[in-house]
């Protein structure tokens, strides 16, 4: 009797039917009954090889074709043939093989289905947001209007008009004129003389014009982020920089007045800082950017550069660089032999001894990377020793 | 836990798409066709009843709620049906004076020395035993399936048949 009231506490402690002190307390009765012990070892083992019974029956692949079929006629119960035939017995032996594999490949049907569905969805989606982006941009680009106010001024009369301008239109003043334009969260922009600009694109996010030719000052608002001008085939980008532009006959000058602008042309990227003033040559490429506090000496020398080109007028030229033209040595680091790439960086590092060191050899071979963080940090220094 | 590929399939054949059913039937039939055999014991009738058993699953899919386990539920459909069909062939073996399928097991054999065992254990104590040990019902649900079953009947079943397999000197 006491026997069989632990061999049913036993079984409930294998079921997990205990509750935790009876656990504890059968537990404890194992630890003395060695043979209890066995049979829960027992147990355990058949509960594993019950866990891993194996799959020992496979049903005909014809039964799946019977329920499907069944489905098919809309029967709730269909008849099953009797295969006792041996014929018939043979028949279905030979088709197994091949039902088998039918069956598989089926199965592998409707995956190869679904990963289309998933597929089909998704592609679905990008053709949506595809269309959605095009009609916007598409309706972006027919919506012509900008927020741009522009008030002609006669400077002889001091008679003025007010008029809204469009994209791809053209704002233009003649000598007795003057044009303040006003763009809302961007800035604004003075037109004096005889001068011409297209507007390419004017939105509250995004402004890029043509300067064609005439005079052109840009003041920024705090919030601007970007204005973008484009002089022959170079495109200047301002970033909070108060600029003007001036052309003459033969040439454009880019006077920098806050912050920087940045040059793009096919080869590289260019910063110009503030105070710093520069002509656009001929073959859209920029003169040596000059501070407009340099020296006459180091002015002059420049100037000679690059009129003639001489390497020792260039050696000059370095060796008179003081802490204003700094941004001079870094544009030259670009246009010079790389024998004069080190002397510049020499003279930099002369000129600002907290300037880390660099990687030289980077800067010799002219990686665009290591170029700006050394532009930055003179930018910082030079900020600094203002 | 149903995965998103047999939950899609679900939906689909509820939506009366019979293609997604019969891949239910494809990856279920294995699972339902064994425990039929083991119940049963032929082959033969096995099928039938399998073929039944999903043709009925077809036909209450509707009733199917987005919460259950199709598995949980599909089983419980097998189990139900093939407990009826004991009961209608134990009638007609009374009738007929036989007790073949019933008590004996001449027409199905197993390679697993264990499930062999099993299926020479006599009707109620293998279906009680392959319920709880192999298809992991609590003695509860037993109960449940098998109305005229105690759950002390259901325990002391179990018990006493751990204790043969245990025991018996084929499966050492």
């Amino acid at each position: 009797m006491n026997n069989n009231k632990f061999e049913i506490l036993l079984h409930d402690y294998f079921d997990n039917l205990l509750s935790p002190e009876q656990v504890k307390e059968f537990e404890e009765y194992l630890l003395d009954n060695i043979d209890m012990a066995i049979e829960l070892g027992k147990l355990k083992t058949l509960r594993r090889r019950l866990n891993n019974l194996p799959s020992t029956f496979s049903p005909d692949p014809i039964v799946i074709e019977h329920i499907y079929n069944s489905l098919l006629e809309g029967k709730k119960e269909e008849q099953l043939t009797e295969v006792s035939d041996e014929v018939e017995e043979k028949v279905v032996e030979k088709s197994k093989g091949k039902k088998k594999k039918e069956k598989k490949e089926k199965r592998l049907k409707a995956k190869t289905k679904y990963r289309l569905k998933i597929l089909f969805v998704v592609l679905f989606f990008i053709l949506v947001i595809g269309v959605i982006t095009r009609g916007y941009l598409y309706y972006s680009k027919k919506n012509k209007t900008t927020p741009w106010q522009v008030e002609m001024i006669n400077v002889s009369d001091g008679n003025s008009i007010e008029k809204t301008v469009e994209v791809n239109s053209a704002v233009l003043t003649s000598e007795n004129e003057r044009a303040l334009i006003s763009i809302a969260n961007i800035g604004k922009i003075e037109l004096k003389g005889k001068s011409k600009i297209l507007i390419l694109e004017g939105t509250r996010s995004e402004n890029k014009i043509i300067f064609s030719y005439g005079y052109l000052a840009f003041t920024p608002m705090p919030q601007n982020k970007a204005f973008l001008v484009k002089v022959k085939n170079l495109l200047l980008k301002s970033e909070q920089s108060k600029f003007k532009i001036v052309s003459t006959d033969k040439s454009y000058n880019i006077n920098i007045e806050t912050s920087f602008i940045t040059i793009l042309n096919n080869e590289h990227k260019f910063k110009i800082p503030l105070e710093h003033e520069f002509t656009l040559l001929n073959n859209n490429t920029i003169s040596i950017p000059l501070n407009k506090k340099t020296s006459i000496r180091f002015s002059k020398l420049v100037k000679n550069y690059m009129l003639s080109g001489n390497e020792k007028t260039l050696e000059s030229l370095i060796a008179a660089a003081g802490k204003t033209d700094v941004f001079s040595l870094h544009y030259l680091l670009y246009n010079v032999p790389p024998v004069y790439r080190e002397k510049i960086l020499v003279k930099l590092h002369k000129l600002f001894p907290a300037l880390t060191e660099s990687n030289k050899e980077k800067i010799l071979f002219l990686d665009e990377r290591e170029l700006n963080f050394l532009w930055d940090e003179l930018f910082s220094l030079s900020q600094f020793t203002r | 836990m149903e995965d998103s590929y047999i939950k899609l399939l679900i939906k689909s054949a509820q939506q009366g798409k019979k293609n997604a059913y019969r891949e239910l039937c494809n990856i279920n039939l294995k699972k339902i066709y064994t425990m039929a055999v083991r119940f049963l014991l032929n082959e033969k009738v096995a099928e039938k009843i399998t073929e039944e058993i999903f043709i009925e699953a077809w036909e209450n899919l509707k009733f199917l709620r987005e919460d259950q386990s199709f598995d949980l539920w599909l089983r419980s459909i097998a189990i139900y049906r093939l407990l009826d069909e004991l009961r209608t062939l134990r009638i007609r073996n009374e009738l007929i004076d036989a007790n073949e399928i019933t008590d004996a097991n001449d027409g199905v054999f197993s390679e697993n020395k264990c499930e062999n065992i099993i299926l020479t254990l006599p009707e109620k104590e293998r279906i009680i035993f392959i319920l709880h040990e192999i298809e992991k019902y609590t003695y509860e649900e037993i109960a449940s399936f098998m109305n005229e079953t105690s759950l002390e009947e259901i325990k002391s079943i179990i018990i006493n048949t751990r204790r043969v397999i245990i025991s018996a000197e084929d499966y050492e």
